[in-house]
Order: structure tokens, then C-alpha cells, then sequence
């Protein structure tokens, strides 16, 4: 069965290792346009990833923007032989953990978190859409990373694995684990 | 779960899709970034491959004003003599030094570095794990980015030589190290040296009792190097024998952009993220 899908764009992340080390280099050489062209080219996945981990866009951005000036004090503790983008996701991993530290345990989802804005967007989908969000605001924050960095943000197993810092044997576990977690929220709820 | 619980699944995540970050997201980063700069809070040193460098205007103030005064203690007390004891072993080796090549001799523009950079041979070597790996040596880049050095490398005996044990070892310690220079300047010495046991050690005799060795170390850039002990410990290690043998890093050698390149603060970068991506 083919289903339909609102994806403007893949989530697939495309590296740019030479061109993070490079940017790096200038920003630590005091060129600010570089450091600006880093938050460019990463504020959407950074976003996504803190949008769909902390379940609310205030504090998401926070959290972005707090990981990305964070990623500016530490630039000369980054070690250019490392992925640039690795480092960095840390960092905000790190972050949305901080304040994930401070939210009430159960917060309503915001219509804007999950609809897309677009004319077709229907009533039906955007409640399809609240469902997974709670969903996966629900999982450990463990099964709740690894989904995020899968899917939302198209990272492969061995970037998830450098992100977080475990084995790709664990992802992968902790990926199947998530995936039958989810399903069992949402699969009946869809076949309504 | 089965495939069609697959595929509804995965829809329903694709479905919710990524999201878009709030439009003033940037400037709010530069905004704060600014006002950190302004305090010059920003840690500015990066580290590559284990090397520091400093980039602040901070630490140029530092080193400038630690220069100024070396300068100053050197007028008043008088600049430094070189110690006695080297004599020999600096005066043998540049005994037999030939005209040595310079980065002057081998003009490669930027353009051909980029070119080298994207070709073929460098992503054969890049490929090459003991060759990435020993390229990601710090120590060895510097040595590298010397053409003579890479030049004489193009010769098997240089190779053989810069892994032999009995070399690393003799440059490792002062006496044979003079022992060594002695043997290689003198070759009536030399030859009483490999006969004569009480004359040398049984390393420094070794050594000398192969002719395609001595050949290599009457080579300046050989023996400087050699003369590097990060160098050395990093090619006593075994990937570094088999870097040094594998055909990638032979036919790299041949390039005359290969030491610019490994010279060019231009490529270091790309150089140290291909390093990484492979």
C-alpha cells in the first residue's frame, strides 16, 4: 500500500565534513560569517531534533540556541580529526537532557508543533500527527533519541552511534525496541 | 511486527516530518555570539590531531610580548653559544650534504594542490588505512611537507632505512647517535667500525655495514628527521612499515604536489577531514 506524505524534502542528512572543518578553522580565525554559515546549514535538523525530543517549539529553540552558543565557547576544544556534526548534536543532546530536567511531566501539544501549515492539511492529519508526536514524547528519552536522529533527521546507525556515544549495536537495539513501542501506541489507534 | 505494520509506521513518522525552525532563529545565535565576543569569552584554540593552535589575538599579544622580552635578555646578556658536543655529529652529516631542494624549487600553485587533492592518487591513499593513519600523524605531515625529504623517500633504501630498527634506536641515543655520524663521515673509520666491535656498538656497526643505509643517512633531510623523536616513535609502529610499503603512498610520493600539499595551510583543512571521512 502506498501512503501519501507531506515530506517537501528528504530528512536525509547530507554531510559536510570538509566544509564544517573549514568553517571551523575561519570562525576560530575570527570570521563570524562562518560561524553563521554552521548555524545555517544545521538549524533545521538541531531544530527537529529538539522540537520532537522536548515537544514544545519555545523550548526547543532555547535549547537550540543555547547547544549552538555552547558549540561557539567550545570551538577550540573541537578536534577538527572529528565530525563536526557529531560534536555538535552532542552538545544539544546534552542540552534538550537539561531541559527535559525541568518540564512538568505531561504538557499539551501545541497545534503548531505538529501541523505543517500547508492548505491541505486537514483536521484528521494534524490530530494523526498530534497522536505520534505524544507517542514519542512518551518513550524513554533513550528510544526517544535514537527515533528522532533516525528518522526526523535521516542519520545513519554509525552517525547515531558517534551522536550518542554507544555502540551501533545498541542503536540498533534501542531503534527496534522504540519502533515496537510506537507501534503499539499508534498502529490500533490508525486502523480505527 | 510485519511489513505492512512496517510501512504504516513508517508513515505515520515520515508524516510528521521535520520542522521548521523559527525565522529569527540565526540572528538570535549571532546576537548572543556577539555579546560573548565582546567579552572574549569564546575558548579560540583548535585542536588537530593532537596539535594546538593558538588563535586568539590574546595569545599573539602573549607570544609577542614573551618575544620582546627574550629579545631584551639576549641584547643585555648577550645571545646564547651553541654547545660543545654537537660539532660532530651536525659537522659530519652537513659534511655530506648535496645541494638540497627547497620549497622554492618546486613552485605548485594552489590550483594544482586542490587538483592533487581530488585526484585519483589521493584518494588511493586516502583509502589506504596505514597510510591515512600514518598521514594523520602530525609529525609526519611536517616531515612531509619538506619535498627533499619526500623525494629521497622515493627511493626503497630511504624507506628501509627510516624503519630500520637499528637506525631508530642508534638516533634515540646520543652516544651511538655520534658513534653513527663519525662512521658515516669517515669511511676508513667506517670500516674499522664494522670490523672492530670495540670500536663501535653492535647497532651503530649494523648500521654501517649497510651501504644503501649509510648512502640514505649522508642525506640531510633523512638524517633531520630522523633526528625527530615523535617521528620516530611514530615510525617504529607497525602500521607505519606497512604506510611506507603500500603502493598508494609510493606513488603519492611521486607527486610533485604531495609536500605543498602537506605544507599548505590552504589544504590542511579538506586534508584533515578527508583524513577523517574515509
Amino acid at each position: 500500500m502506498a501512503y501519501p506524505t507531506n515530506f517537501s524534502a528528504p530528512a536525509v542528512y547530507v554531510r559536510n565534513d570538509a566544509e564544517d572543518v573549514a568553517d571551523v578553522v575561519r570562525c576560530l580565525e575570527g570570521d563570524h560569517a562562518a560561524f553563521e554559515a554552521l548555524i545555517e546549514r544545521y538549524q533545521r535538523p538541531f531544530f527537529t531534533f529538539a522540537v520532537r525530543v522536548l515537544g514544545n517549539r519555545d523550548e526547543a529553540s532555547d535549547a537550540v540556541q543555547t547547544a549552538f552558543v555552547k558549540v561557539y565557547e567550545n570551538l577550540g576544544t573541537f578536534d577538527c580529526s572529528r565530525r563536526f556534526f557529531s560534536w555538535a548534536y552532542r552538545i544539544l543532546v546534552n542540552e534538550c537532557l537539561n531541559v527535559r530536567r525541568g518540564q512538568r511531566p505531561s504538557e499539551p501539544i501545541a497545534a503548531d508543533l505538529v501541523a505543517d501549515g500547508s492548505p491541505h492539511d486537514d483536521a484528521e492529519r494534524t490530530e494523526r500527527r498530534r497522536q505520534v508526536q505524544a507517542a514519542i514524547l512518551q518513550l524513554p528519552i533513550e528510544y526517544r533519541d535514537v527515533i528522532v536522529l533516525h528518522y526526523f533527521n535521516g542519520l545513519a546507525y554509525e552517525d547515531i552511534s558517534e551522536t550518542l556515544g554507544v555502540p551501533q549495536k545498541t542503536v540498533k537495539s534501542r531503534l527496534y525496541t522504540a519502533r515496537q513501542r510506537l507501534a503499539a501506541v499508534l498502529l490500533p489507534w490508525t486502523t480505527q | 511486527m510485519n511489513s505492512d505494520h512496517d510501512d504504516r509506521l513508517d508513515h505515520l513518522l515520515h508524516e510528521l516530518g521535520p520542522a521548521e525552525p523559527p525565522p529569527d532563529l540565526v540572528s538570535a545565535v549571532m546576537a548572543r555570539v556577539d555579546s560573548l565576543t565582546d567579552r572574549g569569552a569564546r575558548q579560540t584554540s583548535v585542536r588537530t590531531n593532537g596539535v594546538t593552535l593558538m588563535t586568539t589575538r590574546k595569545a599573539m599579544w602573549v607570544l609577542a610580548a614573551a618575544a620582546a622580552v627574550a629579545l631584551a635578555v639576549f641584547i643585555v646578556t648577550g645571545f646564547p653559544k651553541v654547545d660543545r658536543g654537537t660539532e660532530a655529529t651536525i659537522g659530519a652529516a652537513q659534511r655530506y650534504q648535496a645541494q638540497q631542494l627547497t620549497t622554492k624549487d618546486v613552485v605548485v600553485g594552489d590550483t594544482q594542490i586542490q587538483e592533487f587533492l581530488q585526484s585519483e592518487t589521493f584518494d588511493r591513499l586516502m583509502k589506504d588505512d596505514s597510510a591515512r593513519r600514518l598521514l594523520s600523524n602530525h609529525s609526519v605531515r611536517v616531515a612531509l611537507s619538506n619535498p627533499e625529504l619526500v623525494s629521497q623517500l622515493t627511493n626503497d633504501a630511504v624507506r628501509v632505512t627510516l624503519l630500520n630498527a637499528n637506525v631508530l634506536a642508534a638516533f634515540a641515543d646520543s652516544n651511538l647517535l655520534n658513534q653513527l655520524s663519525q662512521g658515516i663521515a669517515d669511511a676508513n673509520l667506517r670500516l674499522r667500525m664494522v670490523n672492530d666491535a670495540a670500536l663501535s656498538g653492535g647497532v651503530v656497526a649494523h648500521i654501517l655495514a649497510d651501504a644503501n643505509m649509510v648512502a640514505a643517512l649522508k642525506n640531510q633531510a633523512v638524517w633531520s628527521a630522523l633526528t625527530n623523536a615523535d617521528l620516530r616513535l611514530t615510525l617504529s609502529a607497525g602500521y607505519a612499515a606497512a604506510a611506507l610499503q603500500s603502493p598508494a603512498f609510493v606513488n603519492a610520493l611521486q607527486s610533485p604536489a604531495f609536500a605543498n600539499a602537506l605544507a599548505s595551510h590552504l589544504a590542511d583543512a579538506q586534508l584533515s577531514a578527508n583524513i577523517v571521512s574515509h
